[in-house]
C-alpha cells in the first residue's frame, strides 16, 4: 500500500474498504463489510450500533486482536499515521499496539491480570514499551494512578484488581492505556458496566487526556447519548456496514438514513412527559451468514423501495461533504 | 394498594458484620400508578423489590398489600396471595429455566393455584404469548435459542399469567439494545393500561424512568433521599444527589433548569459502614458541617414531595 508521510495533516487512522469475515460452524459471517473512515488527530469518532453490528470486531481488527476464525478481505487497508497495519508481522505490531495505539475494553475485570498488582500492570507497559527501569516505572505508575483520579495511589498500586470497584478498575485500565502516551485510543464500550455518575467521570477523564495530548479516540458505544455528547463525529453501523456518518451536533435533527432516525427516536427523551410512546423498530437485524443483496435495513424500513432490496446503497455525501449516508430513499433534508 | 413501612433489609457480611442494604424505607403506591426507584448499584433498589416480593422477607418492617401484611401472613396464605404480585427480573436468561420450553415456562404459574386443567393452561399460555408479541412457533423453543428481547417478553408473559395487580420490574430493559428496549417499554406501557397494573419500576437509567414513571423515589446507600412526581423531580430536584443523577444523563440538549451538579469522590461508600449524618455528605458538593453530624429525616417540602436533606436545593 502507499506510504504517506506522517505529517500533521495525515489523519491518525485511515480505514479503507475493510472487510472481515468470520468462519463459524454456521457458515461465513461478514462481520465487517466494506467499511471506510478516518479519524483526525485530537478528534473523537463515535461508532454506534446495536449488538452484533460489528463494532467490536472492527476495533479488534484495528489492534490486531482478531479471533483465529477471522479473515480480513484482500481489498482492506488500515493505515496508522500513514503506515499500513494489517499485514504487519507481530513483532512490529507489538511496537505499535499498547504504545501508539491503546485500547480500553468494556469489562476491566477480564482485561486486567488478576494475579498481578495494578501498579505492576501499569509499570509493565512502561518497561516493555519505553524501556524504563522497574524502579522508575513503579514510581511512574503511581503518578499515572494519581492522574486518573485514584485516591491514595501509593496504597492502591499494591492492590489487586479484585480489591477495586468497577469504576476504579476502569480507571486503572485507562491509566495503562494512557501510560505510553498513545496517539490513538480505542475505547470499546468503556462505561457500559459503570454507574452513571462514574460513567460521567470516566468520560471526562478521556476527554481531558485527549485535549492535553492531541490524541485521537475511537469511542465505541451502543448509547447514542454518550456518542452525541462526547464525540465530534458519529459513524452508525448496521449489519457490518457503515450506514451514516454525521457530525455529533447534527445527529438529532439532521439524520438522513432511516435506521439512524429510528435509533434516535427509540431513545427515551428527557424533555418528554412520562408515558410518551417510543418508536420501536420492528423485526430483527438480518442474519449476516447469508448474502444480503440490497440495503440490510430495507426489510425493517418504512421508506424502503424496490431498489433498496436489490442493490446496495453506497455511503456517499450529498451537499455537505462531512455528512455521508447509505440510502436510496433518504429522509428529506430538514430545513432550519 | 401497597404500603411499605420502615423496612430494613440486612445481610450477613461475614466476621460478624452486617450490610444494611435497605435502612428504614417507607413508601406507598396507589392503584394504577407507576413508582420508579432510581440510584446507583448497591443502593438497595433490588433489595427493596425482593423485600416486597418476600424473597426473602425483610429483616424488619411491614409490607401491606391490599390490606394484608405480607411479612406476617403464614406460608400457605402467602402462596395464595402471590398471584396478585409478580416480578420481572433484570437478567432474563438466568431468570428462565433453561430446560423448560417457552410455553411450559409461561404456563407454569397457573399450576400453583392448582385449579386450571392442563389444556386450559396451554391455551392461556398461547394467548399470552401473542399478547406479548411472541410468535406461536416459539412455544417449543428453549431460552438459549432466543434473543434477550424475546426472553424478556417470556418473563413478562409469565408474570402476567396469574392476573397480578402489582408488577415489580427490576431493571427490565438495562441489558437490551436501544431498539429492543423501546419495544419492551412500549409493551409494558400497553399491558399496564390494559390490565390496570400498578408498577414498581426499578432502573438506574434516568431517561427510562422519566418515560415510564408517574412518581420517582431516589435512593442512596439504602435510604430514600427524595420522592417526587416525575416531572417535578426532573424540573427541580431538591436533593443534591437527585441533581447529580439527572445531570449525569449523557444527552446533548438535555436542558435543565438547575445548575449541573457533580458528585465528588470516585466511589460509593460501603453500606457496611455508612458515613455519619447524611449518607451523601462525603460526595455532596453542597455539604456543610451539620450534614456530617445529624442525619436528615425525610420531610415534606411541597405537596407529594419529600426530601431528606438539611439544605434542599430550591
Amino acid at each position: 500500500m502507499t506510504l504517506m508521510a506522517a505529517d500533521s495533516e495525515t489523519p491518525a487512522l485511515q480505514v479503507k474498504n475493510l472487510t472481515v469475515s468470520l468462519h463459524t460452524p454456521r457458515g461465513t459471517v461478514r462481520a465487517v463489510n466494506d467499511v471506510s473512515f478516518a479519524v483526525e488527530r485530537g478528534k473523537t469518532l463515535g461508532i454506534v450500533g446495536e449488538s452484533g453490528c460489528g463494532k467490536t470486531i472492527l476495533c479488534r481488527t484495528l489492534i490486531g486482536l482478531l479471533p483465529d476464525c477471522a479473515v480480513v478481505g484482500g481489498e482492506s487497508r488500515v493505515a496508522f499515521n500513514g503506515k499500513g497495519l494489517l499485514r504487519l508481522p507481530d513483532p512490529d505490531l507489538n511496537k505499535i499496539r499498547g504504545m501508539k495505539i491503546a485500547m480500553v475494553f468494556q469489562d476491566p475485570l477480564s482485561s486486567l491480570n488478576p494475579v498481578m498488582t495494578i501498579g505492576r500492570q501499569i509499570a509493565e507497559a512502561l518497561v516493555y514499551h519505553l524501556g524504563m527501569k522497574w524502579k522508575d516505572a513503579d514510581f511512574q505508575a503511581i503518578e499515572l494512578l494519581r492522574s486518573v483520579g485514584i485516591p491514595s495511589p501509593e496504597r492502591r498500586a499494591r492492590q489487586y484488581p479484585h480489591q477495586l470497584s468497577g469504576g476504579m478498575r476502569q480507571r486503572v485500565a485507562i491509566a495503562i492505556a494512557l501510560s505510553c502516551k498513545p496517539k490513538l485510543l480505542i475505547a470499546d464500550e468503556p462505561t457500559t458496566a459503570l454507574d452513571v455518575t462514574v460513567q460521567e467521570a470516566v468520560l471526562d477523564l478521556l476527554v481531558l487526556n485527549q485535549t492535553e495530548r492531541k490524541m485521537a479516540i475511537i469511542l465505541v458505544t451502543h448509547d447514542l447519548g454518550i456518542a452525541a455528547s462526547r464525540a465530534h463525529e458519529i459513524a452508525v453501523m448496521y449489519a457490518g456496514r457503515l450506514v451514516e456518518r454525521i457530525s455529533a451536533q447534527q445527529l438529532f435533527d439532521h439524520v438522513r438514513m432511516p435506521y439512524t432516525r429510528a435509533l434516535v427516536d427509540a431513545l427515551p427523551k428527557m424533555n418528554q412527559p412520562p408515558h410518551t410512546p417510543l418508536r420501536s423498530i420492528d423485526g430483527q437485524p438480518p442474519d449476516l451468514a447469508g448474502e444480503i443483496g440490497g440495503c440490510a435495513f430495507a426489510p425493517r424500513c418504512d421508506r424502503a423501495e424496490e431498489r433498496c432490496l436489490s442493490s446496495i446503497p453506497p455511503l456517499q455525501p450529498t451537499g455537505d461533504p462531512h455528512h455521508l449516508f447509505a440510502c436510496w430513499n433518504p429522509i428529506p433534508e430538514s430545513r432550519p | 394498594m401497597l404500603e411499605v413501612r420502615n423496612i430494613v433489609v440486612e445481610f450477613d457480611a461475614g466476621r460478624g458484620r452486617r450490610v444494611h442494604a435497605v435502612s428504614d424505607v417507607s413508601f406507598h403506591m396507589t392503584q394504577g400508578e407507576t413508582l420508579g426507584l432510581v440510584g446507583e448499584s448497591g443502593c438497595g433498589k433490588s433489595s427493596i423489590a425482593r423485600a416486597v416480593m418476600q424473597l426473602p422477607r425483610p429483616t424488619s418492617g411491614r409490607v401491606v398489600f391490599l390490606g394484608e401484611d405480607l411479612t406476617r401472613v403464614g406460608k400457605a396464605r402467602l402462596r395464595r396471595l402471590r398471584p396478585g404480585f409478580q416480578m420481572i427480573f433484570q437478567d432474563s436468561i438466568s431468570a428462565l429455566n433453561p430446560r423448560r420450553k417457552v410455553g411450559e415456562t409461561i404456563a407454569a404459574p397457573l399450576r400453583v393455584p392448582g385449579k386450571t386443567p392442563h389444556t386450559e393452561r396451554i391455551q392461556k399460555a398461547r394467548e399470552m404469548m401473542s399478547a406479548v408479541g411472541l410468535e406461536p412457533a416459539l412455544f417449543d423453543h428453549r431460552p438459549f435459542q432466543l434473543s434477550g428481547g424475546q426472553c424478556q417478553r417470556i418473563q413478562i408473559a409469565r408474570a402476567l399469567m396469574t392476573g397480578p395487580k402489582l408488577l415489580i420490574c427490576d431493571e427490565p430493559v438495562s441489558s437490551l439494545d436501544v431498539s429492543v428496549r423501546a419495544q419492551i417499554l412500549n409493551l409494558l406501557e400497553r399491558l399496564r393500561t390494559r390490565h390496570a397494573l400498578t408498577m414498581l419500576f426499578i432502573s438506574h437509567d434516568m431517561a427510562v424512568v422519566k418515560n415510564v414513571c408517574d412518581r420517582v423515589g431516589v435512593m442512596y446507600l439504602g435510604k430514600l433521599c427524595e420522592e417526587a412526581p416525575t416531572e417535578a423531580l426532573f424540573r427541580s430536584p431538591a436533593h443534591p444527589y437527585s441533581a447529580v443523577l439527572i445531570s449525569a444523563v449523557q444527552m446533548p440538549g438535555n436542558a435543565m433548569d438547575f445548575p449541573k451538579t457533580r458528585a465528588g469522590g470516585v466511589d460509593l461508600p460501603t453500606p457496611i459502614d455508612p458515613p455519619s449524618g447524611c449518607r451523601f455528605h462525603t460526595r455532596c458538593p453542597y455539604a456543610r458541617p451539620l450534614c456530617s453530624e445529624l442525619e436528615p429525616a425525610l420531610r415534606n417540602i411541597a405537596l407529594h414531595r419529600q426530601v431528606a436533606c438539611h439544605f434542599p436545593l430550591s
